[in-house]
Protein backbone atom coordinates (compact mmCIF):
# COMPACT_ATOMS: atom_id res chain seq x y z
CA UNK A 1 0.00 0.00 0.00
CA UNK A 2 2.95 2.37 0.98
CA UNK A 3 4.60 1.43 -2.81
CA UNK A 4 0.87 3.16 -3.88
CA UNK A 5 1.15 5.66 -1.87
CA UNK A 6 4.43 6.73 -3.39
CA UNK A 7 3.49 6.45 -7.01
CA UNK A 8 0.57 8.77 -6.14
CA UNK A 9 2.53 11.35 -4.65
CA UNK A 10 5.04 11.11 -7.24
CA UNK A 11 2.48 11.36 -10.10
CA UNK A 12 0.71 14.11 -8.80
CA UNK A 13 3.33 16.35 -8.19
CA UNK A 14 3.90 15.23 -12.07
CA UNK A 15 0.43 16.09 -13.05
CA UNK A 16 0.76 19.47 -11.20
CA UNK A 17 3.81 20.49 -12.36
CA UNK A 18 3.09 19.66 -16.17
CA UNK A 19 -0.59 21.64 -15.98
CA UNK A 20 1.26 24.83 -14.87
CA UNK A 21 3.52 24.29 -18.25
CA UNK A 22 2.30 27.04 -20.70
CA UNK A 23 3.07 24.49 -23.41
CA UNK A 24 -0.03 22.18 -22.34
CA UNK A 25 -2.33 25.38 -22.74
CA UNK A 26 -0.92 26.34 -26.27
CA UNK A 27 -1.25 22.39 -27.48
CA UNK A 28 -4.71 22.37 -25.40
CA UNK A 29 -5.11 25.92 -26.94
CA UNK A 30 -3.94 25.37 -31.09
CA UNK A 31 -5.99 21.91 -30.35
CA UNK A 32 -9.36 23.64 -29.50
CA UNK A 33 -8.64 26.00 -32.37
CA UNK A 34 -8.28 23.37 -35.03
CA UNK A 35 -11.41 21.60 -33.92
CA UNK A 36 -13.23 24.68 -33.94
CA UNK A 37 -12.20 25.73 -37.32
CA UNK A 38 -13.24 22.57 -38.65
CA UNK A 39 -16.58 23.79 -38.41
CA UNK A 40 -16.01 26.07 -41.19
CA UNK A 41 -15.48 22.91 -43.92
CA UNK A 42 -18.93 23.49 -43.84
CA UNK A 43 -18.32 26.27 -47.04
CA UNK A 44 -17.25 23.00 -48.90
CA UNK A 45 -20.60 21.70 -48.67
CA UNK A 46 -19.56 17.93 -48.46
CA UNK A 47 -23.38 16.59 -47.19
CA UNK A 48 -22.75 14.02 -44.67
CA UNK A 49 -19.42 13.40 -46.05
CA UNK A 50 -18.61 17.03 -44.08
CA UNK A 51 -19.18 14.91 -40.69
CA UNK A 52 -16.31 12.50 -41.71
CA UNK A 53 -14.05 15.04 -43.25
CA UNK A 54 -14.70 16.64 -39.70
CA UNK A 55 -13.82 13.47 -37.69
CA UNK A 56 -10.90 12.39 -39.42
CA UNK A 57 -9.53 16.26 -39.17
CA UNK A 58 -10.33 16.09 -35.46
CA UNK A 59 -9.01 12.24 -34.97
CA UNK A 60 -5.80 13.96 -36.79
CA UNK A 61 -5.37 16.63 -34.34
CA UNK A 62 -6.19 14.44 -31.15
CA UNK A 63 -3.61 12.25 -33.27
CA UNK A 64 -0.63 15.07 -33.94
CA UNK A 65 -0.78 16.93 -30.79
CA UNK A 66 -1.38 14.14 -28.85
CA UNK A 67 2.05 12.89 -29.95
CA UNK A 68 3.35 15.88 -29.49
CA UNK A 69 2.62 16.49 -25.91
CA UNK A 70 3.38 12.81 -24.83
CA UNK A 71 6.88 12.99 -25.94
CA UNK A 72 7.63 16.86 -24.86
CA UNK A 73 6.05 16.42 -21.36
CA UNK A 74 7.55 13.14 -20.43
CA UNK A 75 10.67 14.32 -21.40
CA UNK A 76 10.64 17.27 -19.91
CA UNK A 77 9.18 16.20 -16.56
CA UNK A 78 11.65 13.94 -16.22
CA UNK A 79 14.47 15.92 -17.04
CA UNK A 80 13.88 18.59 -14.96
CA UNK A 81 14.10 16.25 -11.78
CA UNK A 82 17.46 15.34 -13.24
CA UNK A 83 18.77 19.06 -14.61
CA UNK A 84 17.40 20.67 -11.26
CA UNK A 85 18.82 17.80 -8.74
CA UNK A 86 15.26 16.72 -7.45
CA UNK A 87 15.89 14.02 -8.57
CA UNK A 88 18.85 13.27 -5.64
CA UNK A 89 16.66 14.61 -2.79
CA UNK A 90 13.42 12.47 -3.69
CA UNK A 91 15.70 9.25 -4.35
CA UNK A 92 17.77 9.79 -1.10
CA UNK A 93 14.18 9.15 0.28
CA UNK A 94 13.15 5.49 0.93
CA UNK A 95 11.46 5.64 -2.40
CA UNK A 96 12.47 2.85 -5.20
CA UNK A 97 13.66 4.14 -8.16
CA UNK A 98 10.58 2.10 -10.09
CA UNK A 99 7.91 4.12 -8.29
CA UNK A 100 9.86 7.24 -9.16
CA UNK A 101 9.55 5.94 -12.56
CA UNK A 102 5.87 4.80 -12.20
CA UNK A 103 5.08 8.02 -10.53
CA UNK A 104 6.73 10.03 -13.47
CA UNK A 105 4.83 7.70 -16.33
CA UNK A 106 1.63 7.49 -14.91
CA UNK A 107 1.40 12.18 -13.54
CA UNK A 108 2.30 12.18 -17.91
CA UNK A 109 -0.33 9.85 -18.86
CA UNK A 110 -2.79 11.89 -16.38
CA UNK A 111 -2.41 15.14 -18.05
CA UNK A 112 -2.28 12.90 -21.52
CA UNK A 113 -5.98 12.04 -20.10
CA UNK A 114 -6.94 15.25 -19.61
CA UNK A 115 -5.97 16.55 -23.02
CA UNK A 116 -7.83 13.25 -24.76
CA UNK A 117 -11.27 14.10 -22.61
CA UNK A 118 -11.11 17.60 -22.96
CA UNK A 119 -10.67 17.06 -27.10
CA UNK A 120 -12.81 14.12 -27.14
CA UNK A 121 -15.53 16.56 -25.35
CA UNK A 122 -15.03 19.01 -27.65
CA UNK A 123 -15.05 17.08 -30.70
CA UNK A 124 -18.11 15.69 -29.82
CA UNK A 125 -20.06 18.59 -28.94
CA UNK A 126 -18.81 19.83 -31.96
CA UNK A 127 -20.15 17.37 -34.45
CA UNK A 128 -23.18 17.54 -33.00
CA UNK A 129 -23.77 20.70 -33.26
CA UNK A 130 -22.80 20.55 -36.70
CA UNK A 131 -25.19 17.41 -37.53
CA UNK A 132 -27.86 19.22 -36.32
CA UNK A 133 -27.71 21.96 -38.39
CA UNK A 134 -27.00 19.61 -41.51
CA UNK A 135 -30.09 18.83 -43.48
CA UNK A 136 -29.93 14.84 -42.93
CA UNK A 137 -33.03 12.80 -43.09
CA UNK A 138 -31.75 9.52 -41.94
CA UNK A 139 -33.29 8.64 -38.26
CA UNK A 140 -29.96 7.13 -37.02
CA UNK A 141 -27.46 9.90 -36.42
CA UNK A 142 -24.20 9.75 -38.69
CA UNK A 143 -21.95 10.20 -36.02
CA UNK A 144 -20.83 7.36 -33.23
CA UNK A 145 -20.41 9.44 -30.34
CA UNK A 146 -19.23 6.42 -28.27
CA UNK A 147 -16.21 5.45 -30.66
CA UNK A 148 -15.29 8.88 -30.57
CA UNK A 149 -13.94 8.39 -26.98
CA UNK A 150 -13.20 4.75 -28.26
CA UNK A 151 -10.44 6.33 -30.90
CA UNK A 152 -9.39 8.76 -27.86
CA UNK A 153 -8.74 5.72 -25.67
CA UNK A 154 -6.29 3.82 -28.29
CA UNK A 155 -4.68 7.10 -28.76
CA UNK A 156 -4.54 7.36 -25.18
CA UNK A 157 -2.60 3.74 -24.91
CA UNK A 158 -0.81 4.99 -28.05
CA UNK A 159 0.83 7.98 -26.01
CA UNK A 160 1.58 5.26 -23.18
CA UNK A 161 3.77 3.47 -25.40
CA UNK A 162 5.61 6.65 -26.15
CA UNK A 163 6.10 7.84 -22.94
CA UNK A 164 7.51 5.03 -22.05
CA UNK A 165 9.63 4.78 -24.83
CA UNK A 166 11.06 8.98 -23.54
CA UNK A 167 11.77 7.14 -20.29
CA UNK A 168 13.56 4.61 -21.43
CA UNK A 169 15.56 7.00 -23.56
CA UNK A 170 15.94 9.34 -20.77
CA UNK A 171 16.79 6.82 -18.75
CA UNK A 172 19.92 6.04 -20.98
CA UNK A 173 20.68 9.71 -22.25
CA UNK A 174 22.60 12.86 -20.88
CA UNK A 175 20.77 15.51 -22.14
CA UNK A 176 17.04 16.47 -22.88
CA UNK A 177 17.46 17.51 -26.32
CA UNK A 178 18.66 14.21 -27.37
CA UNK A 179 16.09 12.04 -25.56
CA UNK A 180 13.64 14.24 -27.12
CA UNK A 181 15.41 13.63 -30.55
CA UNK A 182 15.46 9.76 -30.36
CA UNK A 183 11.73 9.65 -29.23
CA UNK A 184 10.46 11.57 -32.44
CA UNK A 185 12.81 9.02 -34.05
CA UNK A 186 11.37 6.35 -32.29
CA UNK A 187 7.80 7.35 -33.34
CA UNK A 188 8.60 7.70 -36.79
CA UNK A 189 10.03 4.20 -36.73
CA UNK A 190 6.92 3.04 -35.05
CA UNK A 191 5.30 4.82 -37.69
CA UNK A 192 6.46 3.32 -40.41
CA UNK A 193 7.51 -0.09 -39.19
CA UNK A 194 5.09 -1.79 -41.30
CA UNK A 195 7.00 -0.91 -44.31
CA UNK A 196 10.01 -3.29 -42.57
CA UNK A 197 7.15 -5.97 -41.87
CA UNK A 198 6.06 -6.22 -45.04
CA UNK A 199 10.04 -6.46 -46.67
CA UNK A 200 11.46 -9.12 -44.04
CA UNK A 201 8.55 -11.17 -45.07
CA UNK A 202 10.50 -11.27 -48.72
CA UNK A 203 14.28 -12.08 -47.05
CA UNK A 204 14.74 -15.78 -48.14
CA UNK A 205 17.57 -16.35 -45.80
CA UNK A 206 16.30 -17.41 -42.83
CA UNK A 207 18.61 -16.16 -39.78
CA UNK A 208 18.51 -12.77 -41.03
CA UNK A 209 14.71 -13.17 -41.43
CA UNK A 210 14.74 -13.98 -37.57
CA UNK A 211 17.30 -11.10 -37.25
CA UNK A 212 15.24 -8.59 -38.85
CA UNK A 213 11.64 -9.92 -37.13
CA UNK A 214 13.59 -9.73 -33.49
CA UNK A 215 14.66 -6.13 -34.21
CA UNK A 216 11.29 -5.41 -35.38
CA UNK A 217 10.00 -6.77 -32.31
CA UNK A 218 11.86 -4.02 -30.23
CA UNK A 219 8.99 -1.35 -31.58
CA UNK A 220 5.95 -1.06 -31.45
CA UNK A 221 3.75 -0.97 -34.85
CA UNK A 222 2.32 2.36 -33.94
CA UNK A 223 0.41 1.84 -37.44
CA UNK A 224 -2.37 -0.69 -35.00
CA UNK A 225 -3.31 2.58 -33.05
CA UNK A 226 -4.35 4.39 -36.55
CA UNK A 227 -8.34 3.35 -35.93
CA UNK A 228 -9.80 6.67 -37.13
CA UNK A 229 -10.77 4.92 -40.62
CA UNK A 230 -13.12 2.36 -38.99
CA UNK A 231 -14.25 4.95 -36.48
CA UNK A 232 -16.59 7.73 -35.55
CA UNK A 233 -18.97 7.29 -38.51
CA UNK A 234 -21.77 5.74 -39.32
CA UNK A 235 -20.74 4.61 -42.43
CA UNK A 236 -16.69 3.52 -41.18
CA UNK A 237 -18.07 0.29 -39.90
CA UNK A 238 -16.74 0.55 -36.58
CA UNK A 239 -14.24 -2.35 -34.67
CA UNK A 240 -15.36 -5.19 -32.58
CA UNK A 241 -14.23 -5.04 -28.97
CA UNK A 242 -11.89 -7.49 -29.06
CA UNK A 243 -9.91 -5.96 -31.55
CA UNK A 244 -9.88 -2.81 -28.92
CA UNK A 245 -9.27 -4.75 -26.49
CA UNK A 246 -6.21 -6.54 -28.49
CA UNK A 247 -4.66 -3.44 -28.73
CA UNK A 248 -4.86 -2.27 -25.54
CA UNK A 249 -2.66 -5.10 -24.60
CA UNK A 250 -0.67 -4.46 -27.22
CA UNK A 251 0.10 -1.09 -26.04
CA UNK A 252 0.20 -2.53 -22.44
CA UNK A 253 2.71 -5.15 -22.64
CA UNK A 254 5.43 -3.00 -24.85
CA UNK A 255 4.54 0.31 -22.06
CA UNK A 256 5.18 -2.12 -19.47
CA UNK A 257 8.42 -3.35 -22.04
CA UNK A 258 9.84 -0.12 -21.64
CA UNK A 259 9.64 0.79 -18.28
CA UNK A 260 10.93 -2.47 -17.42
CA UNK A 261 14.02 -1.77 -19.33
CA UNK A 262 14.00 2.24 -18.03
CA UNK A 263 13.82 1.04 -14.96
CA UNK A 264 16.57 -1.57 -15.27
CA UNK A 265 18.91 1.50 -16.81
CA UNK A 266 18.09 4.15 -14.30
CA UNK A 267 18.77 1.85 -11.02
CA UNK A 268 22.10 1.32 -12.13
CA UNK A 269 22.42 5.22 -13.60
CA UNK A 270 24.65 7.32 -11.48
CA UNK A 271 23.31 10.57 -10.64
CA UNK B 1 30.47 -2.26 20.96
CA UNK B 2 27.57 0.12 19.13
CA UNK B 3 27.03 -0.27 16.47
CA UNK B 4 28.58 3.02 13.93
CA UNK B 5 25.67 4.77 12.27
CA UNK B 6 27.70 5.01 9.38
CA UNK B 7 30.81 2.90 8.19
CA UNK B 8 32.90 3.75 4.88
CA UNK B 9 35.24 0.98 4.46
CA UNK B 10 38.07 1.08 1.52
CA UNK B 11 35.73 3.54 -1.06
CA UNK B 12 37.36 3.77 -4.40
CA UNK B 13 35.36 5.57 -6.87
CA UNK B 14 36.49 6.48 -10.60
CA UNK B 15 34.90 8.22 -12.89
CA UNK B 16 35.02 7.79 -16.72
CA UNK B 17 36.30 10.91 -18.69
CA UNK B 18 35.66 11.07 -22.27
CA UNK B 19 35.61 7.91 -24.79
CA UNK B 20 39.03 6.50 -24.62
CA UNK B 21 38.16 4.25 -21.01
CA UNK B 22 40.29 7.09 -19.24
CA UNK B 23 39.11 7.69 -15.45
CA UNK B 24 39.77 9.78 -12.31
CA UNK B 25 40.01 8.60 -9.11
CA UNK B 26 37.60 10.85 -7.01
CA UNK B 27 37.92 8.30 -3.99
CA UNK B 28 41.08 6.48 -3.21
CA UNK B 29 40.34 4.00 -0.43
CA UNK B 30 38.68 6.23 2.15
CA UNK B 31 38.11 4.77 5.35
CA UNK B 32 35.53 6.56 7.89
CA UNK B 33 33.56 5.93 10.58
CA UNK B 34 30.62 7.70 12.14
CA UNK B 35 29.34 7.40 15.79
CA UNK B 36 25.80 7.44 16.50
CA UNK B 37 24.86 10.98 17.90
CA UNK B 38 28.26 12.56 17.00
CA UNK B 39 28.58 15.83 14.19
CA UNK B 40 30.93 14.84 12.47
CA UNK B 41 32.51 17.21 9.83
CA UNK B 42 33.68 16.08 6.55
CA UNK B 43 36.13 18.64 5.05
CA UNK B 44 38.11 19.27 1.95
CA UNK B 45 38.60 21.52 -0.59
CA UNK B 46 36.43 21.37 -3.99
CA UNK B 47 36.94 18.43 -5.44
CA UNK B 48 38.39 16.82 -3.24
CA UNK B 49 35.74 13.64 -3.09
CA UNK B 50 32.92 15.30 -0.33
CA UNK B 51 30.02 14.84 -2.44
CA UNK B 52 31.10 11.75 -4.07
CA UNK B 53 30.98 10.08 -0.66
CA UNK B 54 28.09 11.70 0.33
CA UNK B 55 26.13 10.65 -3.02
CA UNK B 56 27.82 7.22 -2.25
CA UNK B 57 26.16 6.84 0.67
CA UNK B 58 22.68 7.96 -0.54
CA UNK B 59 23.11 5.72 -2.78
CA UNK B 60 22.39 7.79 -6.22
CA UNK B 61 26.45 6.79 -7.09
CA UNK B 62 27.90 3.40 -6.57
CA UNK B 63 31.19 2.48 -5.56
CA UNK B 64 34.13 1.42 -7.46
CA UNK B 65 35.10 -1.12 -4.79
CA UNK B 66 35.05 -0.61 -0.82
CA UNK B 67 31.80 -0.44 1.21
CA UNK B 68 29.69 2.02 2.96
CA UNK B 69 26.77 0.82 5.22
CA UNK B 70 24.60 2.58 7.41
CA UNK B 71 23.89 1.19 10.62
CA UNK B 72 24.86 -2.24 9.23
CA UNK B 73 22.90 -2.12 5.78
CA UNK B 74 24.57 -1.25 2.35
CA UNK B 75 24.44 2.32 1.04
CA UNK B 76 21.94 2.72 -0.72
CA UNK B 77 19.56 0.41 -0.06
CA UNK B 78 16.18 1.31 1.25
CA UNK B 79 16.64 -0.05 4.75
CA UNK B 80 19.65 2.56 4.58
CA UNK B 81 17.69 5.26 2.96
CA UNK B 82 15.11 4.92 5.73
CA UNK B 83 17.83 5.68 8.53
CA UNK B 84 18.89 8.84 6.48
CA UNK B 85 17.60 12.27 5.89
CA UNK B 86 19.63 14.00 3.22
CA UNK B 87 20.39 17.74 2.99
CA UNK B 88 21.79 18.52 -0.75
CA UNK B 89 24.14 21.85 -1.65
CA UNK B 90 21.58 24.52 -3.00
CA UNK B 91 18.73 22.51 -2.97
CA UNK B 92 16.45 23.55 -5.69
CA UNK B 93 13.29 22.45 -4.93
CA UNK B 94 9.21 23.04 -6.55
CA UNK B 95 8.89 26.18 -6.53
CA UNK B 96 5.11 26.30 -7.00
CA UNK B 97 4.54 24.41 -3.96
CA UNK B 98 4.45 25.89 -0.53
CA UNK B 99 6.22 24.86 2.48
CA UNK B 100 4.09 22.80 3.80
CA UNK B 101 2.99 21.13 0.51
CA UNK B 102 6.22 20.46 0.05
CA UNK B 103 6.98 18.73 2.72
CA UNK B 104 3.60 16.70 2.43
CA UNK B 105 5.13 15.40 -0.64
CA UNK B 106 8.41 14.32 1.28
CA UNK B 107 6.65 13.02 3.93
CA UNK B 108 4.44 10.38 1.56
CA UNK B 109 7.15 9.72 -0.40
CA UNK B 110 8.64 8.78 2.68
CA UNK B 111 6.65 6.43 3.78
CA UNK B 112 5.00 8.76 6.91
CA UNK B 113 1.80 7.45 8.01
CA UNK B 114 -0.69 9.68 6.76
CA UNK B 115 -2.43 9.31 10.26
CA UNK B 116 0.58 11.02 11.76
CA UNK B 117 1.66 12.87 8.78
CA UNK B 118 0.33 16.29 9.39
CA UNK B 119 1.32 16.11 13.17
CA UNK B 120 4.72 15.44 11.50
CA UNK B 121 4.71 18.21 8.93
CA UNK B 122 3.81 20.63 11.77
CA UNK B 123 6.69 19.72 14.22
CA UNK B 124 9.14 20.19 11.76
CA UNK B 125 8.00 23.37 10.26
CA UNK B 126 8.41 24.07 14.45
CA UNK B 127 11.80 23.03 14.11
CA UNK B 128 13.23 24.91 11.67
CA UNK B 129 11.09 28.00 12.78
CA UNK B 130 9.26 27.99 9.64
CA UNK B 131 5.47 27.45 10.64
CA UNK B 132 4.86 30.98 9.91
CA UNK B 133 5.98 30.76 6.17
CA UNK B 134 4.19 26.96 5.71
CA UNK B 135 1.76 28.42 3.27
CA UNK B 136 3.61 30.45 1.46
CA UNK B 137 4.97 29.16 -2.27
CA UNK B 138 8.74 28.72 -2.03
CA UNK B 139 9.45 31.15 -4.72
CA UNK B 140 8.83 33.50 -1.86
CA UNK B 141 11.20 32.22 -0.13
CA UNK B 142 14.84 33.96 1.12
CA UNK B 143 17.66 31.40 0.71
CA UNK B 144 18.10 30.50 4.24
CA UNK B 145 14.52 29.55 4.61
CA UNK B 146 15.30 27.52 1.77
CA UNK B 147 17.92 25.92 3.62
CA UNK B 148 15.82 25.28 6.78
CA UNK B 149 12.67 24.44 4.31
CA UNK B 150 15.39 21.69 3.05
CA UNK B 151 16.56 20.76 6.29
CA UNK B 152 12.90 19.90 7.55
CA UNK B 153 12.27 18.09 4.59
CA UNK B 154 15.27 16.04 5.75
CA UNK B 155 13.79 15.49 8.77
CA UNK B 156 9.99 14.72 8.18
CA UNK B 157 10.39 11.03 8.13
CA UNK B 158 12.24 11.69 11.58
CA UNK B 159 15.58 9.74 10.04
CA UNK B 160 18.26 8.76 12.66
CA UNK B 161 20.89 10.42 10.67
CA UNK B 162 21.09 13.62 8.48
CA UNK B 163 23.77 14.44 6.08
CA UNK B 164 23.70 17.69 5.15
CA UNK B 165 26.03 19.24 2.53
CA UNK B 166 26.56 22.68 2.95
CA UNK B 167 23.87 22.90 4.90
CA UNK B 168 25.20 27.31 5.26
CA UNK B 169 25.84 28.15 2.15
CA UNK B 170 24.86 30.96 0.76
CA UNK B 171 22.78 32.11 4.01
CA UNK B 172 23.22 35.27 5.82
CA UNK B 173 25.16 35.44 9.15
CA UNK B 174 21.80 34.89 11.05
CA UNK B 175 20.63 32.12 8.85
CA UNK B 176 23.53 30.81 9.63
CA UNK B 177 23.54 30.49 13.20
CA UNK B 178 19.90 29.60 13.05
CA UNK B 179 21.04 26.90 11.16
CA UNK B 180 23.82 25.78 13.80
CA UNK B 181 21.36 26.17 16.35
CA UNK B 182 19.10 23.70 14.98
CA UNK B 183 22.04 21.30 14.14
CA UNK B 184 22.67 21.70 17.83
CA UNK B 185 19.11 20.50 18.78
CA UNK B 186 19.04 17.35 16.67
CA UNK B 187 21.88 16.18 18.25
CA UNK B 188 20.49 16.89 21.56
CA UNK B 189 17.45 14.84 20.04
CA UNK B 190 20.02 12.00 19.69
CA UNK B 191 20.76 12.36 15.83
CA UNK B 192 24.10 11.58 14.10
CA UNK B 193 25.07 14.43 11.56
CA UNK B 194 27.35 14.26 8.77
CA UNK B 195 27.91 17.52 7.94
CA UNK B 196 30.40 19.05 5.03
CA UNK B 197 30.71 22.43 4.76
CA UNK B 198 33.77 25.24 3.96
CA UNK B 199 33.25 27.14 6.85
CA UNK B 200 36.05 26.16 8.73
CA UNK B 201 34.95 28.10 12.04
CA UNK B 202 31.20 27.01 12.09
CA UNK B 203 32.34 23.55 12.08
CA UNK B 204 35.21 23.66 14.74
CA UNK B 205 32.38 24.87 16.72
CA UNK B 206 29.97 22.54 16.11
CA UNK B 207 31.51 19.16 15.27
CA UNK B 208 32.58 16.68 17.58
CA UNK B 209 34.78 15.03 15.20
CA UNK B 210 35.90 16.00 11.96
CA UNK B 211 37.71 13.86 8.53
CA UNK B 212 40.15 16.26 6.33
CA UNK B 213 40.31 14.64 2.82
CA UNK B 214 41.54 15.67 -0.26
CA UNK B 215 42.20 14.20 -3.68
CA UNK B 216 39.93 11.44 -2.36
CA UNK B 217 42.25 10.59 0.62
CA UNK B 218 42.04 10.90 4.15
CA UNK B 219 44.26 13.26 5.32
CA UNK B 220 43.67 13.32 9.28
CA UNK B 221 40.78 12.45 11.08
CA UNK B 222 39.79 12.77 14.60
CA UNK B 223 37.64 14.31 17.50
CA UNK B 224 38.24 17.99 16.81
CA UNK B 225 39.74 18.84 20.35
CA UNK B 226 42.23 16.28 19.58
CA UNK B 227 43.26 17.74 16.41
CA UNK B 228 43.24 21.03 17.30
CA UNK B 229 45.44 20.64 20.53
CA UNK B 230 49.15 21.57 19.81
CA UNK B 231 51.16 18.81 21.91
CA UNK B 232 53.71 20.13 24.43
CA UNK B 233 52.45 23.78 24.30
CA UNK B 234 50.25 25.28 26.59
CA UNK B 235 48.60 28.87 26.71
CA UNK B 236 47.84 30.38 30.36
CA UNK B 237 44.43 33.38 30.58
CA UNK B 238 46.48 36.25 33.16
CA UNK B 239 44.36 38.42 35.17
CA UNK B 240 45.45 41.63 36.20
CA UNK B 241 48.68 41.88 35.28
CA UNK B 242 50.12 45.84 34.18
CA UNK B 243 53.01 46.06 31.31
CA UNK B 244 55.79 45.50 34.59
CA UNK B 245 54.13 42.34 35.58
CA UNK B 246 53.65 40.77 32.01
CA UNK B 247 57.61 40.90 31.76
CA UNK B 248 57.76 39.33 35.11
CA UNK B 249 55.73 36.34 33.62
CA UNK B 250 58.29 34.17 33.03
CA UNK B 251 60.00 34.30 35.97
CA UNK B 252 56.52 33.50 38.08
CA UNK B 253 52.67 34.88 37.97
CA UNK B 254 52.32 33.98 41.36
CA UNK B 255 55.08 36.98 42.31
CA UNK B 256 53.93 39.39 39.87
CA UNK B 257 51.03 40.01 41.37
CA UNK B 258 48.42 37.97 38.92
CA UNK B 259 45.91 34.63 39.40
CA UNK B 260 46.24 32.30 37.58
CA UNK B 261 42.67 31.67 36.51
CA UNK B 262 43.14 28.88 33.58
CA UNK B 263 45.77 26.94 32.25
CA UNK B 264 44.01 25.01 29.04
CA UNK B 265 46.22 23.50 26.06
CA UNK B 266 47.67 25.65 23.37
CA UNK B 267 45.56 25.05 20.39
CA UNK B 268 45.21 25.83 16.81
CA UNK B 269 42.59 27.10 14.69
CA UNK B 270 40.80 24.47 12.40
CA UNK B 271 41.91 27.06 9.85
CA UNK B 272 45.17 26.64 10.38
CA UNK B 273 44.68 23.12 10.35
CA UNK B 274 43.08 22.42 7.07
CA UNK B 275 45.65 24.58 5.23
CA UNK B 276 48.44 22.91 6.59
CA UNK B 277 46.99 19.71 6.06
CA UNK B 278 45.63 20.30 2.54
CA UNK B 279 49.13 22.44 1.93
CA UNK B 280 50.86 18.95 3.27
CA UNK B 281 49.24 16.77 0.60
CA UNK B 282 49.94 19.14 -2.44
CA UNK B 283 53.21 19.30 -1.51
CA UNK B 284 53.45 15.60 -1.25
CA UNK B 285 51.99 14.86 -4.06
CA UNK B 286 54.31 17.29 -6.36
Amino acid sequence: MERVDRIWAVSALTFTEAVRQKFFYIVLLIGGGMLLGSGYFQQFDFGADELKFVIDFSFGTLFFLGTLLAITASTQLFYSEIENRTAHTLLAKPIRHSEFLMGKWLGVQLLLLLFVVLLCGLMSALLYLRELALPITTAESLVRYGELWLFGLVQWARFGVLCGACLLVGSIARSYLFTMMVAFLFMLVGQLQYIARESYAEIAFLPLRWLVQALALLFPNLQVFNVGDQLGHAAAGGLPLGVILQILLYAGAYTLAYLGLAWWNFKRREL
Amino acid sequence: MAEAAIRIEGLVKDYPVGMRGKRVRALDGLSLEVGTNQIYGLLGPNGSGKSTTIKLLLGLLRPSSGVGTIFGKPAGSLAARQALGYLPESPYFYRYLSGRELLRYYARVSGVARATREERVLAVLEQVGLSTAADRRLSTYSKGMLQRIGLAQALVHDPQILILDEPTAGVDPEGTAAIAAIIRDLKARGKTILLSSHLLSQMEDLCDRIAIINRGRLLCEGAVEDLLRLEGVESYQVEGLDASGRAAVEAGIAGAGGSLKQVTPARRGLESLFSQAIQAEEEGAE
